[in-house]
């Protein structure tokens, strides 16, 4: 579905490599996180799959269309990107314009495309400034209408690059719901996060860049717990699976506090009969 | 657009030499080149400046100013061509529209001047970094900092704009609209509906730039500046070449 | 250092309060962090320290802002400058030069300082936000992480008496974040700076801040040290803010009847709480018996 092989990329000739021989492929349905230090590379990554830029060297292939010879206009039929920074995408009057955008570009018929704007503005909690200019409103909030905005193309491929900075957590809570209700639906999302328990809590597979290279790439609660691979890129495990690396081997499965909890008390007690 | 008139992080002569010669440089030759009639003088100049561009390690970056350069001198040279009914006629490019040895004589000089005035002013640019260029500006030619400020602010935001531009086509592509044709009609037809959000964002940018600006003590008192703009032997040498192609270019006329 | 009395401000465009009867008092040298739900009023609050309300951003101001002494209404906002350092939510709107050492330089230099202190001040500025690397680069090149440090950079540098950040590392990566909190406790410990730092990341606010403000609706609705907010953690989680998952798995072993003690704020003090549980130290009575001492 997405294939990428011996990609590289340069910005300009002079420039350092950012991307360095990258091989992946991304199956139907996946729900991948992508994770780094800053400057690592991730959103160059990201915007290769759209063809905002394009490769140096090597391929980028999505569904089947080579990104060096199709359009991004076209590419956006298959893939939904959502920016890193809301205030790059957002350029339009108001959200309703702005969620409608997109939907008039690819030929949405026009009784359509009013139902589809209040069902994502619905979904997002919008339908109260849909009249709103997207720049009065607050960080939060354009994140959210950036989304909604790319949402409403309904791809079956999103590529979101950090969809929850600058939320609060219910905020951000609420937003990594209806991504995994979506992937539930049978969309493939590929996003950035530098939030490790929003990667563990959601994500089924994690890859780490490193300097322009995959580093790591394995299911999430893998990932997460190889420390030296996170600690060489900026990157540190979620708490509670610091705490069970620590704690030694009968934690090697806890992902969550709940889980942690149950094996402190199941310890305890088999640790009561002990004595 | 960005390319021309962004600095280019370098160590060479012409990187360090001093902002104010550099700034005297662009201006002079720009005043040279208009009063200068003389082919072989504009050529000359143009040579220079391509010298400098390749001793200070910005030749590719010139080079597309030279190309911008060179397609709006085309065009203008086109426009002379056909307008200069006078001397000998060498063949018509339409009937009635002749091509002559004076309308291309004319033409040729007008495209070489242009070129030979703007690319000193890009080239400096690109080797005066923002800040050195203020302190010359305020500390030798006495300008004021808040003026001053403004002028090289409005300079910097040239690529700030294009830049901003792109991203918003980079965002309508990544919706489906088609900013990516080829078509230069449909282009524009994309392009123009897009000054309106970006003067928006500009504004708002300008706003938060202001509230920046006075939370960092913008103009609240004396100011001091990081580097020492000493002069050299250089810079000596470099202003007796300026002065020496300025008389150049009144004694040819 | 920092008093706010009564104070209420609503923006020019909006009827409702964005914040509401504020009655705060931040001492010298303290280190506070400040959290709570998108539009509480956050941002609004730290403008009211710098002086952005109500020189740049217009409405109703009711009460007094007091900072180091002087009424922010009566002090341009160039002036409150020399105290008060800040860091904006949006990095790349309130950067003003093209490359990444201008922009460090130009506090400096309007402050007047001289040259070779301009230079000491950057280099170890550009080291504490781990950006040395790229101190010849264009602005317009970074990535939106190392912008962010660029604009933290910037305000450090300064080394204001009083600091305020808002949301200053949501771009960073997990270790650049926690470096940002350590460079801004030694920071506090070594000059005696006063910081003021609005965040999401209730985890590295719990290690690093000796107070907590929790802001909702306008108003700040707890304020006091740490542990003892964190105490509260059902009323933060029903607003909407999370709490750190070691004080959730804390909660789980308190509800268990395995531990009565203080919340744990980190990964180690977690841990040791967790090794003394299982090594059997808090038996239930001996436990109950010390705290009704
Ligand atoms: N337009 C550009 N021109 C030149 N270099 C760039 C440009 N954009 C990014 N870079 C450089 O490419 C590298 C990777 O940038 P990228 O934006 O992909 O990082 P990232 O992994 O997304 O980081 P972050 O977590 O901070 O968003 C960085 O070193 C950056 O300085
Ligand atoms: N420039 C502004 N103009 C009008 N209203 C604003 C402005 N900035 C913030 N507000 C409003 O003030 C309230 C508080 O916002 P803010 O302080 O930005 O919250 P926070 O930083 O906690 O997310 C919100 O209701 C928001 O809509
Ligand atoms: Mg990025
Ligand atoms: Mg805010």
């Amino acid at each position: 579905m997405i294939s990428i092989r011996n990609l590289t990329y340069r910005y300009n000739k002079k420039a350092p490599l950012i991307l360095d021989h990258i091989n992946l492929e991304i199956g139907h349905g996946e729900f991948v996180a992508l994770i780094g230090q800053n400057g690592a590379g991730k959103t160059t990554l990201l915007k290769q799959l759209n063809g905002l830029l394009r490769p140096s060297s090597g391929s980028v292939t999505i569904n089947g269309l080579d990104t060096a010879t199709t359009r991004t206009s076209e590419l956006a039929r298959h893939i939904g990107y959502l920016f890193q920074n809301p205030d790059h995408q957002i350029f339009c009057n108001t959200v309703y314009d702005e969620i409608r955008f997109g939907l008039v570009n690819i030929k949405c018929q026009p009784e359509l495309i009013d139902e589809r704007i209040r069902k994502i503005s619905g979904l997002l909690g919008l339908d109260h400034i849909l009249a709103r200019n997207p720049f009065t409103l607050s960080r939060g909030e354009r994140q959210r209408v950036a989304l909604a905005s790319v949402l409403a193309l309904e791809t079956d491929i999103l590529v979101l690059d950090e969809p929850t900075t600058g939320q609060d957590y219910k905020e951000c809570m609420e937003i990594m719901e209806i991504v995994k209700s979506l992937n539930e639906q049978g969309k493939t999302i590929i996003m950035v996060s530098h939030d490790m328990e929003v990667v563990g809590d959601y994500c089924k597979r994690t890859i780490i860049l490193n300097n322009g290279r995959v580093l790591e790439d394995d299911e999430t609660s893998i990932v997460l717990r190889k420390s030296q691979s996170l600690g060489m890129s900026g990157l540190e495990p979620p708490q509670i699976i610091q705490l069970a690396l620590r704690l030694g081997s009968s934690f090697h499965k806890v992902n969550s506090p709940e889980e942690m909890a149950k094996t402190i008390i199941s310890c305890t007690v088999s640790g009561g009969v002990r004595v | 657009m960005k390319q021309m008139l962004e600095y280019v992080h370098g160590n060479s002569i012409f990187h360090r030499l001093n902002p104010l010669i550099k700034l005297i440089w662009a201006f002079v030759t720009c005043v040279a080149c208009f009063i200068s009639s003389s082919h072989l003088f504009l050529l000359g100049v143009l040579l220079m400046t391509i010298v400098i561009a390749g001793i200070s390690g910005v030749l590719g970056r010139a080079m597309g100013v030279f190309k911008a350069l060179l397609v709006l001198g085309l065009f203008l040279m086109l426009f002379q061509l056909l307008f200069t009914p006078h001397g000998r006629v060498y063949f018509y490019i339409l009937p009635g529209v002749p091509v002559t040895d004076l309308g291309l004589s004319f033409s040729l000089l007008l495209m070489l001047k242009m070129m030979a005035a703007l690319s000193p002013l890009s080239l400096m640019l690109m080797l005066t970094p923002m800040n050195e260029l203020l302190t010359a500006m305020t500390h030798n030619l006495r300008v004021p900092y808040r003026y001053a400020f403004v002028v090289v602010t409005a300079l910097r935001f040239i690529p700030t704009f294009s830049q901003e531009m792109d991203q918003i086509m980079q965002a309508q592509r990544s919706r489906g609209h088609e900013t990516d044709t080829r078509n230069p009609f449909k282009k524009v037809r994309v392009i123009l509906p897009m000054c309106i959000p970006l003067l928006i964002s500009s504004v708002r940018r300008v706003e938060t730039m202001a509230i920046s600006l006075e939370t960092r003590g913008f103009c609240t008192g004396p100011r001091s500046c990081r580097k020492k703009l000493g002069f050299t032997l250089f810079d000596l040498l470099a202003i007796i070449i300026v002065v020496a192609v300025l008389l150049l270019s009144i004694a040819i006329g | 250092m920092i008093r706010f009395n009564n104070v209420s401000f609503s923006y020019d465009n909006c009827e409702e309060l964005a914040v509401s009867n504020i009655h705060a008092h931040i001492d010298r040298g303290e280190f506070v962090g400040i959290i709570g739900p998108s539009g509480a009023g956050k941002s609004t609050l730290v403008n009211l320290i710098n002086g952005v309300i109500p020189h740049h951003l217009k409405g109703d101001f009711y009460g007094e802002v007091l900072v180091c002494g002087k009424d922010t209404v009566e002090s341009s906002c160039g002036e409150i400058s020399h105290h008060v350092g800040s860091v904006f939510q949006d990095p790349e709107s309130q950067m003003v030069s093209t490359v990444v050492e201008d922009e460090i330089a130009f506090g400096l230099e309007n402050f007047n300082l001289p040259a070779d202190e301009i230079e000491n001040r950057m280099t170890d500025a550009l080291k504490m936000a781990g950006i040395e690397h790229l101190r010849h680069e264009s602005t317009a090149a970074l990535s939106g992480g190392q912008k962010q440090r660029v604009t933290i950079a910037a305000a450090i540098a300064l080394r204001p008496k009083i600091l305020v950040l808002d949301e200053p590392t949501s771009e960073l990566d997990p270790q650049g974040s926690r470096q940002v909190f350590k460079t801004l406790k030694r920071l506090n410990q070594e000059y005696g700076m006063t910081i003021l730092i609005v965040e999401q990341k209730v985890m590295l606010l719990s290690e690093f801040c000796s107070r907590l403000m929790v802001m909702e609706r306008g108003r700040i609705i707890m304020d006091g040290p740490v542990r003892q907010v964190l105490e509260h953690h059902d009323k933060l989680l029903e607003l909407g803010i999370n709490c750190p998952r070691v004080v959730t798995l804390t909660k789980l072993l308190k509800n268990a009847s395995l531990y009565f003690g203080e919340f744990p704020v980190d990964v180690n003090e977690a841990e040791s709480v967790i090794r003394r549980i299982m090594e059997g130290a808090y038996d239930q009575y001996s436990e109950s018996d010390l705290s009704l001492q």
